[in-house]
């Protein structure tokens, strides 16, 4: 899909697809903000929907506004781990290891 | 005790006129006789004072670091070890960061007393201090307005001469429409200039951490301070760091070739206009010479921007999953709902509405037609802009539309408030350096001047802004006074 | 249970994609440590964490690395590669996403040659990329609770991805044990497939000749050769089932259980995802020049094409036993340190680990480099073969006593007082005593019967305990039937 439908620019972003999206971002979103939701980012996608027109043939996506390269880390190991101030939030860890109710695969 | 700058200050503590501590009890008290402000998240008053006792003991044995006993305010956007760093959201609310940001870590080498973490727009998403957790700032002009934002409680604290100077994060114009708003100077240096190492990112490609202070000299000197290649971040740039302030005080520099996009005085309204062009006089008599000149495809910054910002910080907030740190739900009965959870009671209306938009963009299908384009789009401006360079040495608009708004005024319409952004969002978009000075006052609100320069040419924005500031006194202005 | 079972109307097609954890002293994008069995979390910094703010550095040893082994399969090497990030939510991957390659990856465009039953063939690989592994999540160790330790997050891998190229289960362990030398080769991993530095993923899918390709299943997280072939058997004969009885196979992730010998699907954490791929913004595009390229072919070790080479020339072995040996490292290393004990019949001593050594650790599900056996054994007794010692034969047999039992070649030859007799007056004796025990069979024998030449040989083995040595004992027979 190169361009943007701007037919339906007005309707995207319905119930199915904002339900996708949470999937996605892992939101939830109380059913009774769903609609005024849906209508702001409508809204937002017709603001973003004018980079259509714009004249880009032949030009390059910008990844990054400067012209450089990756500088490179020397191999070395630095031992400078703290876990106890890492984990200073002990409510989230049991003998060092993070808990996350249990994961059925 | 009155200093009107960091200058003042520094020169003051030099001479032993006073302490480290007093100085520091000093901003202390001005902060708690103005939290009605609102402007503090978290104030560091014990750490604070411990540290300019030391300080003080370092200057009495006569070793002084360049900023030694400079009280300052931290955005809570930046890490700070040992202290609450929230970056305005409920989702942070209880982060004791474990290490300090690189731009921390500089301040407090060069000897500043770190006095508190200041409010902010939620992840630095807002233009207003509106979405903040911790609730609104006040504009210390008038309590009713908005200061500005994603930076307004550093902005504030700085423009109520709270704190002589603070640190803040630009994205779209998050340093310099606050400042604007605020009546003080914000500058946003290049994008690679100052290390992002320890600054929640919000949008990669864009965030630069800066600098809020009273006039321009103030910004030189802190802003060698904090830049410099950082082997910690992959983005951080090699190019040397002058001595700015020195550049500002002795080069013979005046004779700024300046140029005027039309497309940035095309739609002002009166007060602004007639602002902005007694200040183009002002230039001219400095010994500028103006240009009209074009960014043609200026008008899709914003649209563009509201794309490349939601994109990449939908994956950035990502590690936000009350796993290892952070809010964490009680209603975690699955590994989903612990993440639905957390992360919808975490995160406020404008972060959701920015990672769902910012997820569309990127998804299968849409990627090309959204990121990939606006990637493009992107290089267009940035073309212009390197296009305009060729022809003038900096460019001059106004920095925002129009004065401060009124607090709740906009938060019911994120596009009106997305579009305040219109003249700062194309600097980001290019990398750009950018500063915003005080150029005059609406209706007894103040209203910012905006200077662009080329890659790493924050001397000169200073330059001319510190020759501005000799001939105007716009940044002396003190609200209430 | 799903068997291979004559495929005649089927074609298997399998790609396989590699994870090579790279033997780099710190992670890919920070400084922790990489090394293994920590206690958890001890190996997970700020930044592997995930705190807010942190930023990844690229480490400059797992480039060369990845470099090195895009020379060492033919493959092209980008001048510009570009990171990017895949998001998902897990809780081993701390990010909310993993850094990884998408579009532009470091190597390109390899290729790599197998041998497989006598049949040469060109593998083709797509693509091998740099990647971060995550990190563990461990479901036994708390009630209700899944453990997440995250000294694993972080660490390099790179992901090697075959083209659809292999036809059997056969072909695709060639190919994974051949990529399995190379990457231990060349120093980049210590292919440890038990503590998952080299773990594999199998897309299998089966077509009738000269069709499209049908939907493929991928089997995730095999972690042994022996898994693999097994895996591989199951799921086609599982595929052909399901294909021969008209209905359609999903396109799913499974996961193989070598308990049950079978794979099943697997409740994915990558389902129904959509990765939203894009370049990741605190990375830079990697510049890799010519120059570096070639410092670093110049410093290459011997690749197994090279060593099959050397083994020809140097040790005069047979094309096809050159190309097995030099395939797999453990086999290689085993078979030089035999030959360093051998003094020149290494043919000998490659046919003798070839089949026997070879086919006692498959019957008895062993790598070789757990055999019990060590390779000076092997040597000494390929050593007592060539001096006429023992016979094959009997090297056989002790090689498999010493097997089972774990004794010295040499106790066991002296204990069961195994030697070959070689001595020509005891063997002319002994055979002369059994021609004049059948003299019935003697006249058969001279009237044309060649095949009782056999049978007289077998007599005196009888009589020796099968101890003599059957060349001279042949020798020996035959003159005293021509002679008489």
């Amino acid at each position: 899909m190169g361009t943007i439908d701007s037919h339906h620019l007005g309707k995207i972003m319905d119930k199915n697809t904002i339900k996708k999206l949470t999937y996605l971002s892992k939101l939830s979103i109380p059913e009774s903000d769903i609609d005024e939701l849906s209508k702001n980012l409508d809204n937002i996608l017709k603001l973003i929907g004018e980079i259509d027109a714009a004249p880009t043939d032949g030009m390059l996506p910008m990844a990054h506004p400067l012209d450089f390269t990756q500088p490179l880390r020397d191999d070395v190991c630095k031992k400078n781990i703290n876990r106890d101030a890492n984990q200073h939030d002990s409510s989230k860890t049991k003998d060092g290891y993070y808990t996350v109710p249990k994961i059925l695969d | 005790m009155t200093y009107k700058s960091v200058t003042e200050i520094l020169e003051a503590i030099k001479k032993k006129d006073i302490s480290a501590t007093e100085i520091t009890k000093e901003y202390l008290k001005r902060i708690k006789a103005s939290d009605d402000l609102n402007c503090f998240i978290t104030l560091t008053e014990d750490s604070a004072l411990n540290r300019a006792k030391e300080i003080d003991k370092d200057i009495s044995k006569n070793n002084l670091k360049p900023l030694s006993g400079l009280p300052i305010a931290q955005k809570d956007i930046f890490c700070t070890k040992g202290v609450k760093t929230s970056c305005g959201s409920k989702m942070l609310d209880n982060f004791i960061s474990p290490y300090d940001a690189t731009v921390v870590d500089k301040l407090n080498e060069a000897g500043t007393i770190m006095l508190g973490k200041t409010n902010m727009d939620e992840f630095a998403m807002g233009s207003s201090n509106e979405t903040s957790f911790y609730g609104a700032v006040k504009n210390p002009w008038d309590y009713e307005y908005v200061p500005g934002g994603s930076s307004g409680g550093s902005a504030s604290a700085v423009a109520a001469r709270i704190s002589p100077c603070s640190t803040g994060t630009d994205t779209g114009g998050s340093i310099r429409q606050p400042a604007s708003l605020c009546g003080i100077c914000g500058l946003k240096p290049t994008y690679g200039r100052v290390s992002r190492f320890g600054m929640i990112a919000f949008a990669s490609s864009l965030d630069q951490a800066g600098l809020f202070t009273t006039d321009a000299l103030d910004a030189a000197v802190l802003l060698k301070e904090i830049s410099g290649h950082d082997p910690k971040d992959s983005t951080s740039s090699t190019v040397e760091v002058p001595n700015y302030h020195d550049y500002c005080i002795n080069s013979d520099k005046k004779n700024f070739t300046v140029g005027i996009p039309e497309e940035f005085v095309n739609d002002l309204n009166d007060d602004v206009k007639n602002s902005f062009y007694e200040s183009v006089k002002i230039l001219e008599n400095i010994g500028c010479k103006i240009k009209t000149i074009n960014l043609k495809h200026t008008g899709l910054g914003v649209s563009a921007y509201q794309v490349v910002a939601p994109a990449e910080c939908s994956s950035n907030l990502s590690r936000f999953d009350g796993v290892r740190y952070g809010h964490r739900s009680k209603k975690s009965e699955s590994l989903e709902s612990l993440y639905r959870e957390s992360r919808s009671e975490g995160f406020g209306k404008e972060v959701k509405r920015r990672i769902l938009v910012g997820t569309y963009a990127l998804s299968a299908g849409y990627y090309d037609a959204y990121y990939l384009k606006a990637q493009k789009v992107r290089n267009l401006i940035a073309q212009d802009f390197s296009q305009a360079f060729e022809k003038v040495d900096l460019i001059l608009g106004p920095t925002t539309p129009d004065k401060a708004f009124k607090i709740g005024e906009k938060m019911n319409d994120p596009i009106a408030m997305y579009l305040s952004d219109v003249y700062t969002v194309s600097t980001n978009l290019a990398g750009l350096p950018a500063m915003s000075i005080p150029m005059g006052f609406k209706e007894g609100m103040p209203l910012g001047l905006q200077i662009i320069g080329n890659h790493f040419d924050e001397k000169d924005i200073l330059k001319l802004s510190y020759l501005y500031q000799k001939e105007t006194d716009w940044h002396v202005q003190e609200p209430g006074a | 249970m799903y068997r291979n079972r004559g495929l005649s109307m089927w074609e298997t097609v399998i790609g396989l994609e590699i994870h090579v954890q790279l033997a780099t002293d710190s992670k890919l994008f920070s400084s922790s440590s990489t090394n293994f069995g920590s206690e958890q979390n001890t190996q997970a910094s700020i930044i592997d964490l995930a705190m807010p703010g942190v930023l990844p550095v690229l480490n400059k040893k797992a480039v060369n690395m990845a470099i090195m082994f895009g020379l060492a399969v033919d493959a092209k090497i980008a001048d510009k590669s570009i990171f990017a990030r895949k998001n998902y939510f897990y809780p081993d991957l701390p990010k909310g996403y993993q850094i990884s390659q998408y579009e532009l990856p470091v190597v390109y465009d390899g290729k790599l040659e197998i041998n497989v039953e006598g049949k040469s063939k060109t593998v083709g690989i797509t693509r091998a990329h740099l990647e971060e592994d995550a990190g563990k999540s461990i479901h036994d160790l708390f009630d209700g609770e899944s453990a997440i330790d995250l000294n694993r997050a972080g660490t390099p891998l790179i992901e090697i991805v075959s083209e659809p190229d292999m036809r059997s289960a056969k072909e695709a362990v060639t190919y994974l044990k051949k990529i399995h030398s190379i990457v231990k080769s060349l120093g980049i991993s210590d292919g440890n497939m038990e503590e998952g530095s080299f773990r594999c993923d199998a897309n299998i899918s089966l077509r009738k000749p000269g069709e499209d390709f049908g939907i493929r299943a991928e089997i995730k997280n095999i972690n042994s050769f022996r898994f693999v072939e097994n895996a591989i058997n199951y799921e086609v004969g599982r595929q052909q089932d399901i294909l021969e009885s008209g209905g359609a196979v999903n396109q799913e992730t499974r996961l193989y259980d070598p308990k049950k010998d079978e794979t099943r699907p697997m409740r994915s954490k990558e389902e129904a995802n959509d990765y939203r791929y894009f370049p990741d913004p605190d990375l830079l595009p990697v510049e890799i020049t010519e120059k570096q390229i070639s410092e670093i072919k110049k410093s290459l070790p011997e690749l197994p094409d090279a060593k099959k080479e050397r083994f020809i020339v140097e040790y005069g072995l047979k094309n096809d036993d050159a190309e097995i040996l030099s395939s797999s490292l453990d086999l290689s290393e085993y078979f030089e340190k035999a030959s360093s004990n051998v003094s020149s019949k290494f043919q000998l001593l490659a046919n003798f680990i070839l089949s026997e050594v070879v086919g006692l650790s498959n019957k008895h599900s062993l790598d070789i480099s757990k055999a019990p056996v060590s390779s000076e054994e092997i040597a000494k007794l390929v050593t007592y073969v060539s001096d006429e010692k023992i016979s094959i034969k009997q090297a056989k047999e002790v090689l498999n006593e010493s097997w089972q039992n774990k004794t010295d070649v040499d106790e066991i030859i002296k204990s069961k007082n195994i030697e070959q007799i070689s001595n020509i007056d005891l063997l002319s004796d002994e055979a002369k005593k059994i021609l004049e025990k059948h003299p019935k069979e003697v006249q058969d024998y001279k009237n044309g019967k060649d095949k009782l030449m056999g049978f007289f040989v077998g007599q005196v083995m009888k009589e020796t305990q099968g101890k003599a040595n059957p060349k001279a004992l042949n020798q020996i027979l035959n003159k005293l039937l021509k002679g008489e």
